[in-house]
């Protein structure tokens, strides 16, 4: 797989895959961080196959199109806020029931 | 970066997950500069690998956590991770492969590129509203992460 | 004055006297008496003017409804009602009999009312009672008719229930417009059925088209038996008489106006308005002449227990107007019945005016027990009543009998069933009026108030004086002429009448026998008589029945089907439809999160998976 220049169906490939391993961690892990961690997988593989359309769509003057990579940007931008304000929740949640475990929040089950 | 992925899936402790993200991250980062996206990769490597991971591992020490431990294996949820998951990658297969304009290679670009300047200027003419909405966020972001972590709300 | 527009003020002016009385009631009493006397006497005076002149040949008409051939053009029903005036000898001597008897009573009840509550609203009914029944008298056509059938209807319902407090009275006065509503429905269905054959509602229109029935005549005898109903209803024959002693609640000039001379007329009247359909129809006229006799001599059984004044002439009302349907079935022509009607409009209308002289005498109590020595006490009241008393049982040379004779020489001719009831009824009608003067007028008085009654002012005698005079002379032949024609039957037996005269002299002699020395009470008790054959109790009993049977389906479709199936059925859905959806509330985010993966897998396969 190597030897021929990647195409896009492989940039996307990997992208795929690094949301698949993204979503396994937030379904199969049970620690309240670690689940966060996946997220933040999930948005870098978001991130992967932008740029990707971004380098192999040309725009008309023969540059990569960069309205993506704009996008790009601001994903990331957002999601450096996210981390703070979701951290901070699972700090006070911690605080108040003294557990990452994720079962134990069950409060709003029937 | 597959490996560091399945990586951060698997470990026991979180400092090893949170190991395996860094080295994600970076390589992720690698693909970006082949892909001649070379700012996005910097500041990918900034925020994420230096910003974010460095507040995760903060907060894993400041919560002291050990290595999961192990309560009784919820079946159910097992099964239906992995069948989410296989779902995922079946139709992800499928997708890509049906689409013929997928399988062309990378086209030449016409000359060097210098691509701060274009994100720049992309980025203060077309988007300048989205960017000042970013600037409030963050300030929102601030504002909210310090409300949360007050003691007691007074 | 043009005889049209007379005809137009005849009909007219009661009404605009009602609406009148209706504004200046409550200030002035006199005033609405007089208001009301005076438009009665005004039709009074144009219907005598009416009647010495010709007829009309055409109907006075003003177009009111035309809908043109609503059945589509092949069928030749046209729905065309117009408010048309008739004038022909039925109508002229019919106007007289109605405005000159409600001239008189009008006049009786300023003094019977005086002091009585709901003066004014009393006069402003009487008119409009008066407007309708002119309006039936005049109608060219069914629909006209019925319409003002009904409003009669209304105006007896307002005057029965005068006396609005009195629970009995609104029973009554509910009663009669209910009953009258059974037969009145199927009257209407009689029109619809001639409307739909015939293609008309005009009385003159139908009479000419009967050959439409010739290849159906069963047809022809249904409608006029549906027609008939309305009769039963009005004039009380038998299934439907019981509203009539109850309608006695009114007050008594309500009582000798409606009850007697007019309202209850109107049945027979428009019997005698479409004579000429009524003699086609064969088996129509056996059941018409099979309620009338049935009725005339059940009746006067029923009457002879009776111990409540107004109630005994009720039930005689009921029995002559059996007489006068009995006419209409056996008669060639409308005189037949027509004059036994004339000549009891005066007679019973002046017996109803005595028997109120003697309630107002007695305080208003009306029992017949407790009167008693009153021919001293009110003499000229006891002739009065004396003389309408031998008019309505026959006495040769008084009126009744000869109209009654008439109707059961005819009745001889066509079934001796008929003959012997009518007959018989004539021994009944004898022996309970004769009852009533023994008992009321004769002996010694039974109460205090019996004592102390006196004679009633003269603004009520003077009607009761002439009244008396035409019980005396309305059926002598040399005045029958000038008003209705009739002809006498040939070939019955001569036998006939000298049988007649023996019921007559057996009912007045035995009745004479049993009560001239009589205590209190009375002697004799026939309680199924005096229960008036427990058909009273009959109607309680289905209408109990019906009722309350409605009432429990209905209970039970509320309880089960409206609110169980409707009201709890979807709500208990509702909250189980909540229940089940609640297990979704897992409180556990790998579950939610899993639901959103597969959500998500599933639609990416929708959209861009599948072709």
């Amino acid at each position: 797989m190597m030897s021929m220049a990647p195409t896009l169906a492989h940039y996307l490939v990997v992208s795929g895959l690094l949301f698949t391993i993204g979503m396994a961690v937030v379904l199969l892990r049970r620690n309240l961080i670690i689940i966060f961690m996946g997220l933040e997988l999930m948005l870098n593989a978001a991130n992967l196959s932008l740029v990707a359309f971004s380098r192999f769509n040309l725009s008309a003057a023969g540059l990569p199109s960069y309205d993506a990579q704009v996008l790009v940007f601001f994903i990331i931008t957002v999601a450096a806020a996210e981390v703070a304000v979701g951290l901070a929740i699972i700090v006070a949640i911690y605080r108040s029931l003294q557990t990452t475990h994720v079962e134990d929040l069950d409060t709003l089950k029937f | 970066m597959l490996a560091a992925g399945l990586g951060v899936v698997f470990s026991r402790k979180p400092v090893n997950s949170a190991m395996c993200l860094v080295v994600a991250f970076v390589a992720l980062a690698a693909l970006f500069i082949t892909l001649d996206a070379f700012f996005i990769g910097i500041i990918q490597v900034l925020v994420y690998a230096g910003a974010v991971m460095v507040l995760f591992l903060f907060i894993i020490m400041l919560l002291d956590l050990k290595s999961e431990s192990t309560r009784k294996l919820n079946v159910p949820a097992c099964v239906g991770g992995v069948l989410v998951v296989g779902g995922f990658v079946g139709l992800l297969v499928k997708v890509v492969a049906s689409n013929p304009a997928f399988h062309a290679t990378k086209p030449a670009l016409s000359g060097p590129v210098d691509d701060v300047r274009e994100v720049g200027m992309t980025l203060f003419t077309d988007f300048n509203m989205p960017f000042q909405i970013i600037g409030v966020l963050l300030l929102v972001a601030t504002v909210g992460v310090v409300l949360l972590s007050k003691r007691q709300l007074e | 004055m043009t005889p049209q527009s007379a005809a137009w003020f005849i009909l007219f002016t009661p009404l605009v006297t009602a609406a009148v009385i209706l504004f200046i009631g409550k200030f002035s009493k006199p005033l609405s008496s007089t208001l009301a006397i005076l438009g009665a006497a005004f039709t009074c005076v144009l219907s005598w003017w009416l009647f010495f002149g010709p007829d009309f040949a055409d109907p006075v008409r003003l177009e009111w409804i035309d809908f043109g051939k609503i059945l589509g053009p092949d069928s030749p029903a046209q729905f065309f009602v117009p408010i048309g005036l008739t004038i022909d000898a039925l109508s002229k001597v019919m106007l007289l009999v109605v405005t000159t008897i409600a001239t008189i009573v009008f006049t009786y009840s300023v003094g019977y009312m005086a002091t009585e509550e709901g003066y004014s609203r009393f006069f402003a009914a009487l008119s409009l009672f008066l407007f309708s029944m002119l309006g039936i008298v005049l109608a060219d056509n069914f629909v006209m008719m019925f319409i003002f059938w009904e409003l009669v209807g209304v105006s007896s319902f307002i005057l029965i229930g005068h006396y609005f407090g009195k629970d009995s009275a609104a029973e009554a006065c509910k009663q009669a417009f209910t009953v009258n509503r059974i037969g009145d429905f199927g009257f209407m269905l009689g029109i619809i059925t001639f409307w739909f054959a015939t293609g008309s509602v005009i009385f003159s229109e139908v009479e000419s088209s009967l050959g439409v029935f010739a290849q159906a005549p069963i047809w022809l005898n249904i409608a006029v038996i549906l027609v008939f109903c309305g009769t039963v209803g009005k004039s009380a024959q038998l299934p439907l008489h019981v509203w009539l002693p109850n309608s006695m609640e009114g007050p008594t000039p309500v009582s000798s106006l409606l009850h007697a001379a007019t309202m209850v007329a109107a049945g027979v009247y428009m019997l005698a308005r479409i004579f000429p359909i009524v003699l086609a129809a064969p088996i129509a006229l056996e059941v018409i002449g099979w309620i009338g006799a049935l009725t005339c001599f059940v009746a006067g059984l029923m009457a002879i227990q009776q111990n409540d004044i107004k109630r005994i002439l009720a039930y005689s009302t009921i029995s002559q107007l059996g007489y006068m349907v009995l006419g209409a079935a056996v008669g060639p022509m409308w005189g037949i019945p027509m004059f036994h009607l004339f000549t009891h409009a005066f007679f019973k209308c002046l017996l109803f005016l005595c028997a109120g002289s003697v309630i107002v005498g007695m305080h208003h109590k009306q029992d017949i027990w407790q009167m008693g020595g009153l021919a001293k006490k009110m003499p000229i009241t006891f002739l009065a009543m004396v003389a309408g008393t031998l008019a309505l049982i026959g006495t040769p040379f008084f009126a009744g009998a000869y109209s009654k004779d008439l109707i059961i020489e005819f009745a001889w001719t066509k079934n001796p069933f008929w003959f012997w009831m009518s007959a018989g009824a004539v021994a009944l009608t004898a022996a309970y009026m004769t009852r009533l003067i023994v008992v009321v007028f004769f002996g010694a008085p039974r109460t205090d108030y019996a004592r102390k009654a006196g004679e009633s002012p003269m603004i009520m005698i003077v009607p009761l004086m002439l009244l008396s005079i035409t019980a005396l002379v309305a059926g002598w032949p040399i005045v029958q002429k000038q008003f209705i024609p009739i002809e006498h039957p040939e070939g019955y037996p001569g036998w006939v009448h000298p049988v007649i005269l023996g019921f007559l002299a057996l009912g007045v002699f035995s009745a004479i026998a049993i009560y001239r020395k009589v205590g209190t009470k009375d002697p004799i008790y026939i309680p199924a008589f005096a229960n008036r054959l427990y058909i009273d109790d009959a109607y309680a009993w289905l209408v109990r029945w019906a009722q309350d049977g409605t009432a429990s389906l209905l209970a039970w479709v509320d309880r089960w089907i409206i609110e169980g199936i409707g009201v709890q059925f979807t709500a208990k859905m509702t909250w189980a439809a909540g229940f089940a959806l609640r297990f979704l509330q897992l409180g556990n985010i790998q579950a939610y999160v899993f639901f959103f993966g597969a959500g998500v897998i599933a639609l990416i396969y929708f959209l861009f998976a599948t072709p």
